[in-house]
């Protein structure tokens, strides 16, 4: 099956002129006020699972209308693809601090960039030091090698200084550096497969991270008989946001919860 | 003999009724499915091969601050990493 609207090369091409930010919603509370904004009317409603917007560099205004989905705007990636370089021509000019490397762009935490590694079907780098300042150091590292075309775009990243968030892979227990991960078919386990050092150099680092894209194969998923399979094995995500989901909390008891009103 | 076939219609009507009633508030007010067609959060082509695609800052406010850096808009998506509770799909 394939759901590649924004898998579109073109596309792919004119989103560098653009930040490009994929909130996990749900998943956090201030994040849900902000997306509430913009995705839910002044009429009222409830934040919904998927939502699309174009917004200006300070977030405060929509440069198009706020849908449920890119394809609820567009007939097709190309013609996003087109508006999306209309919009940029606008910006083009005006953009600064391309001195420096963007920072890397991380996941809230490790179980949700596993997580969203799966529904990606990508690999999960995770950054692992012992302190704050380890972790800053080797991200600032990292966000040297990532941005380059070959790297770019192929990796969802996490970073921690808790060991106990590195129970869920598998094979990572004493590890420390930058660790690439194979997530599970539910994102809810994963499977070291890499780990750099921190003394890595930059050649090293970006050796290994295009190795380990190279090498990596996405489970293969269709989307009913994962969630299906899902379901009957109690394979149940808990967000940290109430889902207002009437259906599921009719359905799932326990694991489902009541909407917000 | 009419007046329980009557009866027994307006059962039906009933009983109909009232699921569409269920069937449509529900869709109306609970979470919808995903959007229907190859639009979904993710960027995901049908190959199995890790290819190039959209880097996501999947923190806003890192997003944010660097769209303000940067002076680039922003194209924003917000997906839930589960569909009907269930992990590793949008």
């Amino acid at each position: 099956m394939d759901r590649s609207f924004l898998s579109n090369e073109q596309l792919i091409k004119i989103s560098r002129d653009f930040v490009c930010i994929r909130t996990a919603t749900y998943e956090d509370k201030e994040e849900a006020e902000f997306l509430k904004r913009t995705f839910v009317s002044r009429s009222g409603g409830t934040l919904r699972n998927f939502g699309f917007g174009i917004l200006s560099p300070d977030g405060q205004r929509k440069l198009r209308r706020s849908e449920r989905g890119p394809n609820f705007l567009y007939a097709n990636s190309n013609a996003m693809a087109a508006d999306l370089r209309k919009i940029a021509s606008q910006y083009r000019g005006k953009t600064t601090g391309q001195e420096s490397n963007p920072p890397v762009p991380q996941m809230k935490s490790v179980r949700l960039g596993i997580n969203v590694a799966s529904c990606d079907g990508l690999p999960s780098v995770v950054v692992v030091g012992k302190d704050q300042q380890e972790v800053d150091q080797l991200n600032k590292k990292l966000s040297g090698v990532i941005w380059d075309e070959p790297l770019i775009g192929k990796f969802i990243y996490a970073s921690t200084t808790n060991r106990n968030d590195l129970r869920i892979v598998s094979g990572a227990a004493s590890k420390t550096g930058i660790l690439v991960i194979k997530p599970d078919t539910y994102g809810i386990k994963g499977q070291l497969i890499t780990s750099i050092a921190p003394s890595a150099s930059d050649e090293e680092l970006k050796s290994s991270l295009a190795s380990a894209a190279n090498t990596f194969r996405r489970n293969s998923k269709t989307h009913g008989m994962h969630v299906r399979n899902g379901r009957q094995s109690d394979t149940i995500w808990k967000t940290e946001v109430p889902v207002p989901d009437r259906v599921r909390s009719r359905s799932r008891g326990a694991a489902g919860r009541r909407p917000q009103r | 003999m009419t007046i329980n076939l009557i009866t027994k219609q307006s059962q039906w009507f009933g009983l109909l009724a009232t699921l569409a009633f269920f069937t449509l508030s529900g869709a109306a007010s609970g979470q919808l499915a995903p959007p229907s067609g190859p639009s979904y959060g993710g960027s995901v082509p049908a190959s199995r091969k890790v290819t190039s695609g959209i880097a996501w800052y999947g923190v806003l406010k890192d997003g944010l601050a660097e769209a303000r850096r940067t002076g680039k808009p922003i194209l924003l998506i917000t997906a839930a990493a589960q569909c009907n509770g269930v992990p590793g799909m949008w």
